[in-house]
């Protein structure tokens, strides 16, 4: 077995000096010798970037399993008037006010919170927390009227339900935001 | 049936809004969220496992999971740091359930003519003898180390990113790449 302190003159060993000296020339010739490698290096890199490409089958695969389970997410428990109890999945609901908010212009819904006000009782309405992104520069006075409307219809038109609370939250200003294509 | 989400709306949300709105159930945006990491994730595994189906299996244990835990993810920012750890840390799963399967270890001094363990996508892309002498090499380094190197080298990851990923200090990352720099060029040695 080798000792490189066998070999050391006692003077520069006495300070450390010649360990950092070897060290640094082995430093030096390994970083040399892996500079040398950069070729080859260069190729491993390009061969894994042209063969880093979506695996359709993968991605089918993996929506699957989410889409099974999201199917058994939370429902929110509500009345009819005439006092029949119905389930409706917190996800659907949550869907059609992330459409609403979206589909102001300047606005990217965030997170949506649905509950019913047991209170209330009979209740065919839900409260909801909705955040959302905004557009910098523009004014949550110019567009709240017409955002808590918005949402107010499209839960009755699309899942026959009214709206009870809505709380509002902008979570965040964003460059740019609402620039996208909109669905309406 | 869920409305895909492909070059629409949700492909041009940031990450952050993203994660807020798979957190609350949307499988749209958790499709864009495939669509934009599968890619990259898959590719890491390929190169940690080197085994097409067991990425794909990592890959997919990855994204289940994410799809599963995402409502944990306090700092939706970090979504890309996190994603790489669940990868990160699959990938190490799986290679040290196939070490307790065998009963030898390589060196990896003693790599002078090892040979690969099949022909990979790398190899598909790129038919050179060094490319695959250094995946065998790669092979041969302790997992945690190849998985440092390919961070930094070929992700592109800075040393706090990998850091982030991995859970450790800036420090030892400095040192599993360093060692990995160390194994590489010693396995490596005749082919520059």
């Amino acid at each position: 077995m080798s000792d490189r302190s066998s070999r050391r003159d006692p003077d520069l060993s006495a300070d450390g000096e010649f360990d950092e000296l070897i060290d640094e020339l082995v430093e030096t010739q390994l970083a040399e010798n892996y500079d040398r490698l950069e070729g080859i290096l260069e190729d491993y890199r390009s061969a894994a970037r042209e063969s880093d490409q979506a695996s359709h089958g993968l991605r089918r695969r993996i929506m699957e399993i989410a889409e099974i389970e999201a199917a058994r997410g939370p429902t929110v428990r509500l009345r009819t008037r005439s006092r029949q109890e119905f389930g409706i999945a917190a996800a659907a609901v949550r869907a059609v006010i992330r459409d609403a908010v979206d589909a102001m212009d300047g606005l990217v819904a965030r997170r949506v919170s649905v509950w019913v006000d047991a209170e209330a009782g009979s209740s065919r309405a839900v409260d909801l927390r909705v955040s959302f992104a905004m557009r910098r520069g523009m004014a949550l006075a110019g567009f709240e009227h017409d955002l808590r409307q918005r949402i107010a219809r499209e839960l009755e038109e699309s899942v026959g339900i009214g709206l009870g609370r809505l709380e509002l939250v902008l979570e965040d200003l964003e460059e740019g935001t609402g620039e996208h294509d909109r669905r309406g | 049936m869920y409305e895909s989400a492909r070059g629409g709306f949700e492909a041009a949300l940031d990450d952050v809004t993203l994660v807020c709105r798979v957190q609350d159930g949307d499988l749209r945006s958790f499709e864009v969220l495939v669509d934009r990491y599968e890619p990259q994730v898959t590719g890491l595994c390929r190169r940690m496992l080197r085994d097409p189906s067991e990425a794909e299996d990592a890959a997919q244990e990855t994204f289940t999971t994410a799809w599963r835990r995402l409502e944990t993810l306090n700092e939706p920012a970090t979504f890309r740091t996190w994603i790489f750890r669940l990868a990160s840390n699959a990938c190490i799963d799986l290679i040290r359930r196939r070490a307790a399967r065998r009963t030898t270890t390589r060196d990896p001094e003693e790599l002078s003519g090892l040979v690969g363990r099949g022909p990979t996508l790398e190899q598909q892309a790129e038919d050179s003898a060094a490319v695959r002498h250094l995946e065998a090499v790669l092979d041969a380094l302790p997992p945690e180390q190849r998985l440092a190197w390919l961070l930094y080298e070929v992700q592109g990851e800075s040393y706090a990113e990998i850091g982030d990923i991995l859970q450790i200090s800036e420090g030892s990352v400095r040192g599993r790449i360093h060692r990995a720099r160390t194994n590489i060029v010693r396995g490596m040695e005749g082919w520059a």
